[in-house]
């Protein structure tokens, strides 16, 4: 953001009583304070201003002033003197603070005065379309003649030349960097040999194995740099995060300079934590977090408010858009003021709902993360989080959407009945008191590392006493070697393989290729959308109804090697949900904690996945309408898993049936789930959980009528009484194949994932069980003569024995 | 051994001997149109052989053919690497070899082997190749014979144009897998193959040349497409030539192919046997056609009942409905001469 338009705000807008955004916040604490659980107001903060730079080349300082920047916010001008000392440097800042400038200046200067070049990459395609547009409106006010390109996947064959020959800022992606531009190094190489900056933005989206992956990607261009004699400076800037200066050092391997305090200005804001009201207090149900985020979204577009919604997942968002949009866009006729934001909208249509919201013709947009990352919407006055989006930091951004420099903005974190989300609203110190949380990248994991190895010795062939990692490059090599992958001449190891081994690499973890979804409504064949890899077997089956904008269309057709669904239009009361079976089989153990009755450990796994059908979901009413079947291809991994495993002596001792104990292990699999991803601080999508043998003989879901139900390997459903060899087990396992290292700290923190689960259990106010806890139970349950949750903590005491025996 | 690591075959091979159906003393006679070529013309033909297809930096040249046709006969020379170490020394051989060249000749070479070359040189962070003038002979025969091939791989061109079927020839995709069992310690002769497939290859690089001449001169009697032959006769300024290309295949060609013919007979000013040309085509449907003679009878003719029958075939556009509307202006004002 410039702040080109800082004075005009300042002259519309007063601060003063009669605000909108504190009206409304006065409005919803009187009328609903037993919804709030917390409240929190972060008090303006007026701006710090520091001169422009001596040493500034004039033509830049005046594309500057033409601009109406005459003096910079402390933080870029901290960022500027510490860059060109030739200090790599992590800008930590909140939204529309003023970041880009912090690494455009430095870089515009060079290229004024050195012709040196600089490389940007951005995570997504939408973010760098933003910021060459910014960087193209500085470089046209002062007219500099700075030359910037995008070269990415869409950049045609022909244009390809004069990007790598006469761009001075070349604009990409990490994917593009690792299959598009290293391994064609000496195709790039008067870029390389010039190369003064490279920037990277939006570092906190670099985490875990996508940040694993960019770290190596950056080694090796680093050392591709090296071959061609520059060794460039590293920009970077981050959303807040705990630790920006350890990952920064971690991704590109050097000291790293923090720059943390924003200089920029930013009005009040304003904070609160709902929980939605018990309607049950017997089931401890509460009413649904989208119903108050629907009604929070409405009274605030009602005020004239600009609000965005955020929604955990796809589906979610056209839920709550056809809610929004069923009150505020009922007049087909008018330009709709609710859209919908989501990964698998066509970037066309995601381009043009970003132009209606900077625009200001939208008054409510729904997202999903897709927005979190700093896509330019301009700034907004509400935001509203419909459910806990799983860490601080990913919740700060969020928030971030809502606040202008100089006017008040609200944020409601809605909580959902997930166990999570109601520890964290129940407990608003822990999340108004806690820091964000770590990224963390393993760049040594060793496939990831192994895979970079391989690319790296196509690009430069390696020789001896190269370092490239932590781990033991030569004995990567020498295995490397007998694969016949490298070839070893004397100190030198050169790639013999043919192969293009950067092709075979995927940096996030969906590697197969996305799917299309086809309209072939009354003998049409366009794309609506597209779904990566990971959510397709889940959301386009045969039957399934898919939404964009809140229309609907039904899956006709998967074609599954073909990567594309057929739809067609349809209208139905209902949508559609996946039901997800997943078994396990233990094959290796590479640390245990044996006792004869129970076994904690941790170690390999093989895990298959299976989407055997879905269920038929009435809008408003949630009520369950129908089943359908899905055949799909079963998705199989190996990773790391740690898991609880209890004998079956022990459990008949403790349970008067095995139905008992099966309910027993899900609901204390479903508790422990969630504290792991506390303890973990990781995404709870980032660990999956199982409850089976460890054998892949049975496995053990929730059916539909709520209790546990024992599968055999084709998904029958199987009497636990007649198993031969009852012996469950709680599995926590990595959900990325080969495992990022998740599971070794969970196994070290056993003690601490068990006590939390029986914290999390034992302290919820519900009687026999509930989605807080858990898991949901039906009514049905009262009946079924025992209490589903005296169960969990049953089996939680079991996995307790073990180290409660040991000597401190 | 040129240097440590390269070894350097070198052959001389008499004029008379046959490749294909024709002897190599083919391989002396001029390229033109192909290539702007005077007498003396040093021409080297260049193939390598590769540890892969994958392209990128990773990819490199195990052996390099080339081949020059001298008075004397043709002289064949492969460098074969016996170990990576090789590399530079044999790029050198290869730079002085490009120095001494007017026209260097290839198939696939403009994106495939130069390429390679020049990234792999730029990787032993040597001098920047030398490269003469460059006739990719896949581009020449991708447009004569692209509707008549199955493909237009070198081993098609061979068997078509030289009349050379090989035999017991090593699969130039099995070419990586033989040097890399040779790198870890193999008996040689799979790379003793590669050498013969090489050299074949090369060779026929040099004989292919006059060989797509000789189509491009009589294209019917090669199966080659005469429209596409008369096209590259017409851009090196040879009208007559495509001319009388174009009339030997009168039968055979396509609409595009007779329209062009029109074209080409226009030009010379027999616009009468055009004429005739295009009213067939216009018969069968053809709208070019039928708007050539709209033009034809309303500005040559003026006979603006013919031509307006003509331009009533035409489809919807502005220009047809303009031209359409003058005519029907033509033709209400009498027979009177207009001038707009």
């Amino acid at each position: 953001m410039m702040h080109g338009s800082r004075q005009a705000e300042a002259v519309t807008v007063e601060t003063g009583v009669d605000d909108p955004v504190q009206r409304l916040v006065r409005r919803l604490s009187k009328r609903y304070a037993g919804r709030i659980t917390g409240i929190a107001v972060l008090p303006e903060r007026p701006a710090r201003l520091l001169p422009l730079p001596e040493e500034l080349d004039p033509r830049l300082a005046t594309a500057l002033r033409s601009r109406g920047v005459a003096e910079l916010y402390s933080h870029q001008r901290e960022a500027w003197d510490a860059v060109t000392a030739g200090r790599h440097t992590v800008v930590v800042t909140p939204t529309a603070s003023g970041k880009t400038l912090c690494y455009n200046l430095p870089v515009l200067q060079a290229a004024l005065k050195d012709r040196a070049k600089a490389l940007y990459l951005f995570p997504t395609k939408a973010l760098s379309q933003d910021q060459v547009a910014e960087l193209m409106e500085l470089n046209e006010a002062g007219n500099l003649g700075i030359r910037a390109f995008t070269f990415d996947g869409d950049t045609p064959g022909d244009a390809r030349k004069a990007v790598r020959t006469k761009g001075d800022i070349v604009v990409s992606n990490p994917d593009m960097l690792h299959q598009g531009v290293l391994p064609h190094h000496t195709k790039w190489a008067q870029f390389f040999e010039n190369l003064r900056y490279v920037v990277i933005d939006e570092m906190h989206s670099y985490r875990g194995v996508f940040g694993s992956h960019v770290a190596n990607v950056i080694r090796r261009l680093r050392r591709v740099c090296h071959f061609y004699g520059s060794d460039p400076v590293f920009v970077l800037s981050s959303a807040t995060i705990a630790n920006p200066a350890e990952l920064a050092e971690g991704l590109i391997g050097e000291p790293v300079t923090a720059i943390t305090e924003s200089g920029a200005p930013a009005g009040e804001r304003h904070l609160l934590l709902w929980n939605p009201p018990v309607v049950n207090a017997d089931l401890g149900i509460r009413a649904s977090a989208r119903s108050q985020a629907t009604r929070i979204a409405r009274m605030a577009v009602k005020s004239g408010l600009k609000t965005i919604v955020f929604a955990q997942s796809r589906l979610m968002v056209e839920v709550l858009t056809k809610y929004l949009k069923d009150v505020f866009d009922a007049d087909p006729r008018r330009p709709a003021r609710v859209a919908a934001y989501r990964g698998g909208y066509l970037p066309g249509q995601r381009r043009e709902t970003e132009r209606a919201l900077r625009a200001g013709n939208v008054d409510c947009v729904i997202a999903t993360s897709a927005l979190e990352l700093g896509v330019d919407i301009g700034s907004l006055d509400v935001c509203v989080l419909n459910g806990y989006p799983g860490t601080i930091a990913a919740t700060w951004q969020r928030l971030g959407r809502a606040g202008r420099r100089q006017r008040p903005s609200l944020g409601v974190l809605v909580a959902t009945s997930q166990p999570l989300d109601q520890y964290i609203i129940r407990n608003p110190d822990f999340f108004l008191g806690s820091s964000p949380e770590h990224a963390r990248i393993d760049p040594d994991q060793l496939l990831i590392l192994l895979d970079h190895v391989r690319c790296a010795a196509f690009e430069l062939p390696f020789r001896r006493g190269d370092r490239f990692g932590k781990e033991n490059l030569e004995e990567l090599l020498g295995y490397l070697e007998e694969h016949g992958v490298l070839h070893r001449e004397a100190d030198t190891w050169h790639w013999t393989e043919d192969s293009y081994p950067a092709q075979s690499v995927s940096l996030r973890s969906v590697a197969e290729g996305n799917f299309v979804v086809v309209d072939t409504t009354r003998g049409r064949k366009e794309i609506i959308a597209e779904v990566d890899y990971s959510s397709a077997a889940e959301t386009l089956y045969e039957g399934a109804i898919y939404m964009v904008q809140a229309q609907t269309w039904q899956v006709e057709r998967l074609d599954w090697t073909g990567r594309k669904a057929f739809v067609t239009r349809t209208e139905v009361d209902y949508y559609t949900d996946a039901i997800d079976y997943t078994r396990l089989k233990i094959l290796d153990r590479f640390e245990h904690q044996p006792d004869g009755r129970t076994e904690t450990a941790h170690g390999e796994v093989h895990l298959v996945r299976r989407i055997p059908g879905y269920k038929k979901i009435r809008y408003y009413s949630h009520e369950n309408i129908g089943y359908g079947n899905i055949d799909l291809p079963d998705q199989e991994m190996h990773t790391t898993a740690a898991w609880w495993q209890v004998a079956p002596e022990v459990l008949a001792e403790c349970f008067p049936n095995r139905q008992q104990a099966l309910d027993g292990f899900l609901g204390a699999a479903y508790a422990m789930h969630h504290v792991a991803a506390l303890i973990a601080m990781s995404e709870p999508q980032d660990i999956g959980r199982a409850v089976g043998d460890g054998d892949a003989r049975w496995f053990a879901t929730v059916g539909a009528d709520g209790r546990g139900q024992m599968r055999s390997l084709d998904g029958g459903e199987q009497d636990p009484e007649r198993e031969t060899r009852f012996r469950p087990a709680v599995f926590l396992y990595d959900n990325y194949p080969g495992g990022v290292g998740l599971a070794a700290p969970l196994y070290d923190q056993r003690v601490r994932v068990v006590a939390g689960a029986v914290e999390l259990i034992r302290d919820c106010g519900c009687r026999h069980g509930c989605p807080a806890c858990i898991g949901p139970i039906l009514a049905s349950d009262e009946a079924r003569g025992f209490s589903p949750k005296a169960a969990a903590l049953t089996v939680l005491a079991q996995f307790h024995s073990d180290d409660a025996e040991e000597p401190a | 051994m040129v240097a440590e690591h390269v070894v350097l075959v070198e052959t001389l091979l008499p004029l008379e001997t046959r490749h294909g159906r024709r002897p190599l003393a083919d391989a002396l006679e001029p390229l033109w149109p192909l290539a702007n070529v005077y007498p003396g013309v040093r021409v080297l033909a260049i193939d390598t052989e590769t540890t892969g297809l994958a392209g990128g930096t990773g990819t490199a040249a195990f052996m390099i053919g080339i081949a020059v046709a001298e008075p004397g006969g043709v002289r064949l020379r492969q460098w074969v690497l016996t170990a990576f170490a090789g590399e530079a020394a044999m790029l050198d051989a290869l730079a002085s070899s490009l120095v001494a060249a007017d026209l260097m000749v290839s198939y696939n070479g403009k994106t495939f082997d130069l390429p390679l070359l020049r990234d792999r040189r730029r990787l032993q962070r040597g001098p920047t190749l030398p490269e003469p003038p460059h006739l990719d002979l896949l581009y020449p025969t991708r447009r004569l014979f692209r509707k008549a091939w199955p493909d237009c791989r070198l081993a098609t061109s061979e068997r078509w144009l030289l009349g050379l079927i090989r035999e017991d020839d090593l699969p130039g995709s099995e070419a990586p897998r033989a040097w890399r069992d040779h790198l870890a310690g193999a008996p040689s002769d799979a790379l003793a193959g590669v050498l013969r497939h090489n050299a074949l290859d090369v060779l026929s690089l040099l004989a292919l040349g006059p060989a797509l001449v000789r189509s491009l001169r009589e294209p019917v009697s090669w199966g080659a497409d005469a429209h596409a032959a008369a096209a590259i006769w017409a851009r090196c300024g040879e009208r007559g030539r495509a001319l009388s290309v174009l009339e030997a295949a009168r039968e055979r060609l396509d609409a595009q192919g007779a329209l062009e013919l029109a074209r080409v007979l226009r030009g010379a000013g027999r616009v009468s046997e055009a004429a005739a040309i295009w009213e067939r085509l216009a018969g069968d449907g053809n709208t070019e056609a039928a708007e050539r003679l709209a033009k034809y009878h309303e500005h040559v003719r003026r006979d603006w009942t013919r031509a307006l029958d003509y331009a009533r075939l035409l489809d919807q556009g502005p220009d047809a409905r303009h031209r359409r509307r003058r005519l029907e202006r033509r033709l209400a004002a009498g027979q009177g001469r207009l001038d707009l």
